[in-house]
């Protein structure tokens, strides 16, 4: 039973719970509001580098620098957020590609932020005067993990939610309907890119080291792959999306240099036979010839034909 | 009093004028029909008093204020709602989801009040879904309300984008040819609904093709050809106007 709590397992479950956080923030951006962001580790940086430094320079405890990093990126997010959401699709795409690659060379070169030595001796967190055991840091990552869900699901079924949802499926529509798209695209904006933030502190302060290295596009390319695997818009598909791909190099470790070929071969095929996703809702129009034979509609058809004829 | 009124409301596309210099005024609880050829403007001048589209030049008033340049949202706050010419529905939510996008204006949770998601807020969502429900019952669609709206049949997704805009509880409903493909029997269902929404002394505008609905539903008609309005009258009258048999016919040619 030991085994099961030995410290590279907990580091694993540890940085799931992490990479589940960074999932569920992007699916309220692209799968709920379906905006397409490919700088989703640009918020996931600005929140391990504001909550390093809050810690490290402002001396606040572990406690106040994650909320603290929380809110920057919810600011963030809206700065961000209000410029570039002006642009759709596409061009989106580009945009907060490019938005990730200026985050991560500021944090490159920044004098603030340690530039491309990174910062180190991030203070673990404390709990009752003493740093927290791996133990206790993978249950609070996992019980922020908890709420991190039941807020996206408490969002997406409400009126927010449901606006969300009209933008995704006709921007045109939900702008007929009286919602101002702007307005609600950088919410969603905003609050994914608090989890990111969220995620980004407990990062931090978990490997106590962070450098620009592990902010750069390959981590943004991997949390999209994580919503699109699980299936967009789908919150359980968002953490399974997340522990696959995060356990996959993991499990794969065996497998030395092959792992990464091995890995990019089976997003390949998924994408190729279930583009919806392992647990995401499929489009009618996938589903439609589907159902309609289920009822027997074009045997009935058929026959009836048949009859007539 | 006018509830809606344009003056000289122009949009031009490059130079091509699709709509050109309309004045139109509809008053409230009047069921006005918007008839003409195809391209005579009829669904452009729908997208600019829906805020879909900036006039180029001229003036909306909606109860006596200036609205032109609202975006869409803001003519949907202020009381505007619309149907589509091509059904827009959100086909992978299902019916009663739709109807209560309709419903976003009359709500007032936000985001943080959805997450906590207090009595207010639970009260609210409460009375959104049983006032759409009350219409989707209003266009018979009450029974479907858990399947997903792409599922629905052509003309029972025509009847859920009106359930849908009616949501808004709109002073004024743009209907954009709500029977267009529809057989007989569906066609009547519509000229059943607008009638009740008449008896509601709702404002209905309607563009449609189908000249039975027209002249037996509207009391007013305006007339639309190249972006021009041509006539605005009763239907009596625009029946006898040979401007309009013009647009519609053509000129008659003369026979040897």
């Amino acid at each position: 039973m030991d085994s099961l709590f030995n410290p590279y397992y907990l580091n694993i479950v540890v940085i799931v719970g992490i990479y589940v956080i960074l999932s569920l923030g992007l699916n309220i951006i692209t799968g709920f509001a379906g905006q397409v962001s490919l700088g989703h580790a640009a918020f996931y940086a600005i929140g391990a580098y504001g909550s390093a430094i809050l810690a490290l320079q402002g001396h606040l405890s572990f406690w106040l620098a994650l909320p603290l990093a929380g809110a920057l990126t919810w600011v963030a997010g809206i700065l961000l957020g209000l410029p570039s959401l002006r642009v759709r699709e596409d061009f989106l795409a580009i945009v907060t590609l490019g938005l990730g690659l200026i985050v991560q060379s500021l944090a490159n070169n920044l004098k603030i932020t340690g530039g491309s030595l990174g910062l180190g001796n991030i203070p673990q967190p404390m709990l009752f005067g003493k740093p927290m055991s791996q133990l206790s840091f993978t249950t609070m990552t996992w019980l922020f993990v908890a709420l991190a869900v039941f807020v996206a699901q408490r969002a997406l079924n409400s009126r927010v939610g449901r606006a969300w949802l009209a933008i995704r499926e006709d921007e045109l529509v939900a702008d007929a309907l009286g919602v101002n798209t702007t307005i609600l695209k950088v919410l969603a904006f905003a609050l994914g890119a608090l989890y990111a933030g969220v995620a980004g502190s407990l990062y931090a302060h978990f490997t106590t080291f962070i450098s620009a290295d592990a902010f750069g596009f390959s981590e943004s390319a991997t949390v999209l792959s994580m919503i699109v695997l699980g299936g967009l818009g789908s919150i359980p598909g968002s953490i399974l999306g997340a522990i696959l791909l995060a356990l996959a190099p993991e499990i794969l470790r065996p497998l030395a240099d092959y792992r990464m070929l091995i890995y990019g071969f089976l997003l390949v095929l998924m994408m190729r036979c279930r583009p919806q996703g392992l647990l995401g809702k499929s489009t009618v129009l996938r589903d439609k010839p589907r159902r309609w034979l289920k009822k027997g509609g074009l045997k009935r058809g058929l026959a009836g034909d048949k009859e007539t004829h | 009093m006018a509830l809606l009124e344009t003056k000289k409301l122009t949009k031009a596309f490059g130079g091509l004028a699709a709509v050109s210099e309309v004045d139109v005024s509809v008053n409230a609880g009047e069921i006005l029909g918007l008839i003409g050829p195809n391209g005579a403007g009829k669904t452009t001048f729908f997208n600019l008093i829906s805020g879909l589209y900036r006039p180029t030049q001229g003036e909306i008033h909606f109860k006596d204020k200036a609205v032109q340049g609202f975006h869409g949202y803001q003519m949907a706050q202020v009381g505007i709602a619309r149907t589509f010419q091509n059904i827009r529905l959100l086909s992978n939510l299902s019916v009663l989801d739709n109807v209560l996008l309709g419903s976003f204006t009359r709500g007032k949770t936000g985001l943080w009040g959805a997450i906590l998601k207090g009595r207010r807020v639970r009260n609210e969502e409460q009375r959104l879904r049983k006032e759409s429900l009350e219409q989707l019952t209003l266009v018979g669609l009450q029974d479907y309300a858990s399947h997903l709206a792409g599922a629905l049949s052509y003309g029972q997704q025509r009847k859920l984008e009106i359930a849908r805009a009616l949501a808004l509880f709109p002073e004024i409903l743009l209907l954009d040819e709500p029977t267009a493909g529809m057989n007989a029997e569906e066609v009547e269902e519509i000229m059943a609904l607008v009638r009740h929404l008449k008896s509601l002394n709702k404002t209905v505008i309607i563009i449609e093709h189908n000249m039975h609905l027209v002249m037996n539903l509207c009391e007013r008609i305006v007339v639309f050809d190249h972006g021009l309005k041509i006539a605005d009258a009763v239907p009596e009258k625009i029946q006898a106007n040979p401007q309009v048999i013009e647009a519609y016919l053509g000129k008659g040619g003369k026979h040897d």
